[in-house]
């Protein structure tokens, strides 16, 4: 940090929040979004009762820009004594329509998803993907067994993913179900689209 | 509106059961580990 910058203080005055796990916006919702606050990790040095703009990216639910005052702040210290992460408390003081909507259709989303499976190999890419997106996460079986699991209909299966170098094998075994069933993934961005896909069934 | 917690209600590795507006039930263990939403 420059001498200039020490003497003039930097303030934040945009802020952006994502939501990339699903269990993190869920107890966000919880503690303080129901309430019209937000706590955000790594904005400490933000001064008090500052207001700021913050951009929320709900993933499917869009992108939000509210207005907020910083109400308390948890600095490093603070932080480690107490075992959380140092960051600033928030009151949303200027809010757009349709978003408390937003936040509870997200919610409601990631319930869905709670309440459904994907199978995936642990090694494979994508795998935590789902997890943070909040599915059941469960290991890819043979083809055999996997035509087993879908029998179950209390499994709820959505997708099976699968190296794209086995998808004839699964195909082959699971015949005409396999076409909205398995998917192919090696990448980070098709994992994505498959959520996406999946998401569309709710 | 803040979700209303509610007790006596079983829940998975003892989480923590709140109701909101909505009617949407939400789990949540205290370390976030977990979470549920049941839409009723």
């Amino acid at each position: 940090m420059g001498v200039e910058q020490r003497r003039h203080p930097r303030h934040v005055v945009r802020l952006s929040v994502r939501y990339t796990n699903a269990a993190q916006f869920v107890n966000d919702y919880v503690e303080n979004l129901s309430t019209g606050g937000l706590y955000i990790v790594g904005a400490h040095l933000l001064p008090l009762h500052s207001e700021t703009e913050v951009v929320i990216d709900l993933p499917g639910h869009g992108t939000w820009t509210v207005r907020a005052r910083s109400t308390f702040v948890i600095g490093v210290e603070a932080a480690r004594a107490s075992g959380r992460k140092a960051g600033a408390g928030m009151e949303i003081i200027e809010k757009p329509p349709g978003f408390d909507d937003a936040l509870l259709g997200y919610l409601l989303r990631l319930g869905c998803r709670r309440e459904h499976a994907v199978m995936i190999d642990e090694g494979m890419v994508g795998r935590s993907q789902f997890e943070d997106a909040g599915y059941q996460v469960i290991a890819l079986q043979s083809e055999d067994e996997v035509a087993i699991a879908l029998a179950d209909d209390s499994a709820k299966i959505l997708a099976i993913i699968v190296p794209p170098a086995r998808l004839d094998g699964y195909r082959d075994s699971l015949g005409e179900r396999s076409k909205s069933l398995v998917f192919p993934a090696a990448t980070v961005d098709e994992i994505a689209d498959i959520i996406a896909r999946i998401d569309s069934l709710f | 509106m803040k979700p209303v917690r509610l007790s006596g209600v079983p829940s998975p590795d003892n989480a923590d059961v709140f109701l909101t507006e909505d009617c949407a039930r939400i789990y949540v263990s205290s370390d976030g580990g977990i979470f549920f939403v049941q839409q009723l």
